[in-house]
Formats: structure tokens, C-alpha cells, sequence
């Protein structure tokens, strides 16, 4: 007959030499001579046909061990589950340091091959402090930046009288903020309807797509030098940057499915954001291209007109055309 | 249970319920007669409250009046008096123009509130209230330099690049200011190792704030 048996036994200091291990067949403690003696365990007696076994000499603190584990790990379970209509539930996502904000916006402009942004910077506790934050000074910025190069632009224009464009801020603040917070729904939807393996939850996602839109607001501020070519060197340079920490945190999600789609998916992202960078700056900053020849004006004028009849505002300022 | 033992009284109970006599009857007095005391002295005393609040502002210093006994009137006459200055007439040519009213108000209030709700998710030990209060108040200096650009604009029709640098100095000693203000107030109610983020919102608030009083023209 064989006898398993696991003891988790108190142990005081004055015992040595007590060995422990699983026990099959007929071997029991290892416990030469020491049987019988108080050592603040449990002892077993056993009969010498090795069948009945009997415990004696409980110890004071004789305690169910399996109960005592069940309540610890129910207790972790309920100090990670808030319900959604608390307050605390929202604290755990702002539940970072300065260091760690620093720490990933840091690692939102390298992108390296292999190091997946929310694997390594975020590791599993996504905040919704740096998207959120990092948005309100991009819209801020672009705002600023972009009333300061329509003044720029006009700077040698003596009979300009520079009137504020407040209109361009709740514009700016929809796009941004729809699209980092929006866009990640829309791929963990993807993701879910492709019933891909991904870790990724929604929350680490907006966390990636809001940190990656920090290296824009440098780019913003660099977009007041009135060089054209410039600027698009600066867009090429910050959405290749941001889009790359975007697609190698969801290439490890993709690359378990067909691999030709998973390039096209990555592809689609690619653009998206591309998209949105170049519209920021074509809407916000385009001002500038007035300066130069009249048909560079007039195709800028052309874009600007098509992208407000779109939305519901009036025509913004920088489309000063006679008899139109 | 101790029996019950039956005790007559003979002559009525009489005393006065009281700790100091002399303290506590102008006290008592205050409490119950403000009803009846002329609407004057409420508003005196109002005021004098809010004036004093404004005078730790200019000097701040760290103390706790603001946060004891915080009240929103200040902000909100800064607030009005802000939005007063500031709202431009729309520009039928350009379609653009200054804030309105309404948006000054929305920007003030809803702006507080959000730097406020952030500092409380952080982990802030400090009442929402308490904060807008602080925030509003911290409102004053830019609201100076607001009256001073707004003087300047309206006296002198034609700006001269002298003027606009003088009133963007003056606009940024104010945000500088208000900035200094509110962290003194502020600053330790925020948690450890995360000041700076609460902070940063903060600035952000009253950078908006200054952009407008500089781009006023």
C-alpha cells in the first residue's frame, strides 16, 4: 500500500535535522529518534502495519493551512477587482510616478525591434494620465504654435491686425483625442473578431497610442521655421518614430495570424496614423504655404476648403480669397 | 440595573447653560442675530474675508486660511471680471475673434475642475473645493495683468511692438505668479514622488489662461 502524504509541519528552532519530502511506499519522516519528542508539530503516529495513521499532539496553532491560502488569494482577488462606479476604480489608473511617466515617454520616441512599448514600459499597469495629459498639451500646442505662424506669416503685412483663431482648439482637441482613445477600441475589436492570442488589452493600447503621440508636440513647436520642406522632413521624421513604437507593440499580436494580412493590418495602422499627423498639420499650419507662389496658395486653399466643408465650421481665416 | 430611586423636586431647576459668560454671549449673539443684522455687515464681512484672501495671495505665504475656510466668491469675480475683459466682438471678415463670455466662463470653471479631479486621482489629500478655491484665487495675478493690457489696448489705438512686448512681460510675470501662488497653497497636499504631475496640469490651466489675456488686442 502506498501512503502520499505532503506534512506542512511548524518547525522551532531546536529541531535539527528534520527532513521533509513527499513520502511514497513505506517510507515516513526521516526523523531519527526524534519521534514522540515535542517539536510544536503535529506528530503521526503510525501503526506498525503502516495503515492507520493517527495524528496526536496537535500544535497550538493548529490551523486549516488550505483555508487560511483560499481567504489570501480571495483577498488579492478583491484588491484588484473596483467596481467600475468607484472612485478607487479610476485611481488605479493614475496610480504612477513622475519617474514612470518620464520612463515611458522616453521609450515612446525609440523605438527598438523586438521591444514591444506596453511589454516593456508599461509591463501591466497601463495609466490613463500620460494619454490623457500628453493630448491636452499636444491640442495646446498646436493651437499656440499654429495662431503663431499664421502671425508669422503675416509678420511683414503692416495692415494685418492679428485676431486669435479660438475656433481651431475644440477642432484640434476632437481629432486628437478621438483618435487616441477611439482607435484602440476599433483594433482590440479587430483583434477580438480575428480571435487572436494578444495580451493586449484595451487600456495598454491607448496607453501605446497616447505616449507615441508625444514626440508631435516638439514637432509642433518646430513648425513655426517657415521652410516647407522642412516641416515635412519634421512630420516624415515624427510619425516614422511614433508609428514604429505603434507597430511593434502590435506586431506580436498579428504575426500568430495569416502573416500577408497581418503586413496589410500593420500597413492599414500605418496609415492612419500617417493620416492624422498630415492632416494636423495641413489644417493647423498651412498658413505658411500663402507666402510662396499664388498656385502652391491655391492648392492649400483647395485642401483647407474640402476638409471644412467636411466638418460643420465656417471657412477658418487662412482662406482669404477675393470674391469667394 | 440600579433601582430606580424617585427624588422630588420642590423648587423649579434653574441655571444658566453656558462656558464663559462673557465670551459666548457676543458669540451667541452673532449666531443668532445675523437675520437681523443689516445686510451691510453680512457683506462687510464677506468681503473682508474675500479681501483678506486676496491680500495672501499677493504675498504667499504658507498658511491655511485659503484651505480652512475656502469660499468661491472670489474666483467667481475674477472669473466675471476676466470674461468681461476679454470677450472680443466676432470678426465678420475673418470669422474669428476673441472668446466669449460663455467661453471664458466654461474654460475657468471646467479647466479647475479637471486639474482638481486630476490631483484627486492622483492620490491628493485635499477636497475638490478646497482646490478650485485655491485655483481661483491663484486667478488674481493674471487678472491684473489682464486690467493692464486691456488699459493698454483700449487707451492707445495704435499698438507699437514696445507695447505688445510690455504687455507679453506683464502677462508672463502674472502666469509666473500665479503659477508660485498656487504651489505654495497646493503644494503639500500632492503625494510624494508625484508632485510634478499634479503640478503640470496646473500650469497648463494658467498657461491657457495667460495665452488669452496676451493674445488680447
Amino acid at each position: 500500500m502506498r501512503h502520499r502524504y505532503n506534512e506542512i509541519v511548524i518547525m522551532s528552532d531546536s529541531t535539527p535535522g528534520l527532513d521533509f519530502h513527499e513520502t511514497t511506499g513505506d517510507k515516513m519522516w526521516d526523523m531519527e529518534g526524534q519521534i514522540g519528542q515535542s517539536t510544536g508539530a503535529a506528530t503521526l503516529d503510525v501503526e506498525k502495519n503502516e495503515e492507520t495513521h493517527t495524528f496526536s499532539k496537535f500544535p497550538d496553532s493548529a490551523v486549516d493551512i488550505e483555508e487560511e491560502d483560499a481567504t489570501d488569494t480571495s483577498e488579492l482577488i478583491k484588491q484588484k477587482k473596483n467596481p467600475v462606479w468607484s472612485f478607487a476604480y479610476y485611481q488605479e489608473f493614475f496610480d504612477v510616478d513622475t519617474s514612470t511617466v518620464l520612463y515611458r515617454i522616453k521609450g515612446s520616441m525609440i523605438p527598438l525591434p523586438g521591444k514591444s512599448f506596453s511589454h516593456t514600459y508599461i509591463g501591466g499597469k497601463p495609466d490613463i494620465f500620460g494619454p490623457f495629459w500628453i493630448c491636452a498639451t499636444l491640442v495646446l500646442s498646436i493651437s499656440v504654435c499654429g495662431n503663431l505662424t499664421t502671425l508669422f506669416s503675416h509678420w511683414a503685412d503692416n495692415g494685418y491686425s492679428y485676431k486669435p483663431e479660438f475656433e481651431l482648439l475644440p477642432i484640434a482637441a476632437i481629432i486628437i483625442y478621438s483618435y487616441t482613445f477611439l482607435v484602440p477600441l476599433l483594433v482590440k475589436a479587430f483583434f477580438w473578431w480575428r480571435n487572436s492570442s494578444t495580451m493586449l488589452s484595451v487600456s495598454q493600447m491607448i496607453c501605446t497610442y497616447g505616449y507615441s503621440l508625444f514626440v508631435f508636440i516638439p514637432a509642433s513647436i518646430l513648425f513655426i521655421v517657415p521652410y516647407d520642406v522642412f516641416d515635412w522632413i519634421i512630420v516624415a521624421a515624427a510619425i516614422c518614430l511614433s508609428g514604429t513604437v505603434i507597430l511593434i507593440t502590435l506586431w506580436p499580436a498579428l504575426r500568430d495570424d495569416n502573416k500577408n494580412f497581418g503586413i496589410i493590418v500593420l500597413i492599414i495602422i500605418f496609415l492612419l496614423h500617417a493620416g492624422m499627423a498630415i492632416s494636423l498639420r495641413l489644417y493647423f499650419f498651412s498658413s505658411m504655404d500663402q507666402v510662396p507662389a499664388d498656385r502652391a496658395a491655391n492648392a492649400t486653399t483647395e485642401i483647407v476648403k474640402q476638409v471644412s466643408t467636411k466638418s460643420v465650421i465656417p471657412n477658418p481665416p487662412i482662406s482669404r480669397q477675393p470674391g469667394e | 440595573m440600579a433601582d430606580f430611586q424617585e427624588v422630588s423636586y420642590n423648587s423649579p431647576i434653574e441655571g444658566e447653560i453656558s462656558e464663559n459668560a462673557g465670551n459666548a454671549h457676543e458669540e451667541d449673539g452673532e449666531e443668532l442675530t445675523t437675520l437681523d443684522e443689516p445686510v451691510k455687515d453680512t457683506v462687510l464681512r464677506d468681503l473682508k474675508a474675500v479681501a483678506q484672501k486676496f491680500s495672501h495671495i499677493v504675498y504667499p505665504r504658507k498658511n491655511s486660511v485659503l484651505l480652512r475656510d475656502w469660499d468661491l466668491w472670489g474666483p467667481l469675480i475674477l472669473c466675471v471680471i476676466m470674461a468681461f475683459l476679454l470677450q472680443g466682438v466676432k470678426d465678420e471678415k475673418t470669422g474669428g475673434g476673441g472668446p466669449q463670455f460663455a467661453q471664458v466662463f466654461v474654460v475657468v470653471w471646467v479647466g479647475a475642475g479637471i486639474v482638481t479631479l486630476n490631483s484627486q486621482l492622483l492620490g491628493g489629500h485635499i477636497s475638490f473645493f478646497q482646490s478650485v478655491c485655491v485655483l481661483g484665487y491663484c486667478m488674481f495675478p493674471l487678472v491684473v495683468a489682464m486690467v493692464f493690457c486691456w488699459t493698454v489696448v483700449k487707451l492707445i489705438s495704435h499698438q507699437t511692438a514696445i507695447l505688445v512686448v510690455l504687455r507679453l512681460i506683464f502677462t508672463s510675470v502674472g502666469y509666473g505668479w500665479s503659477i508660485f501662488a498656487s504651489l505654495t497653497f497646493l503644494g503639500d497636499s500632492q503625494p510624494v514622488g508625484r508632485k510634478a504631475l499634479a503640478v503640470y496640469p496646473i500650469c497648463l490651466f494658467y498657461f491657457i489662461l495667460a495665452w488669452m489675456v496676451a493674445t488680447y488686442s
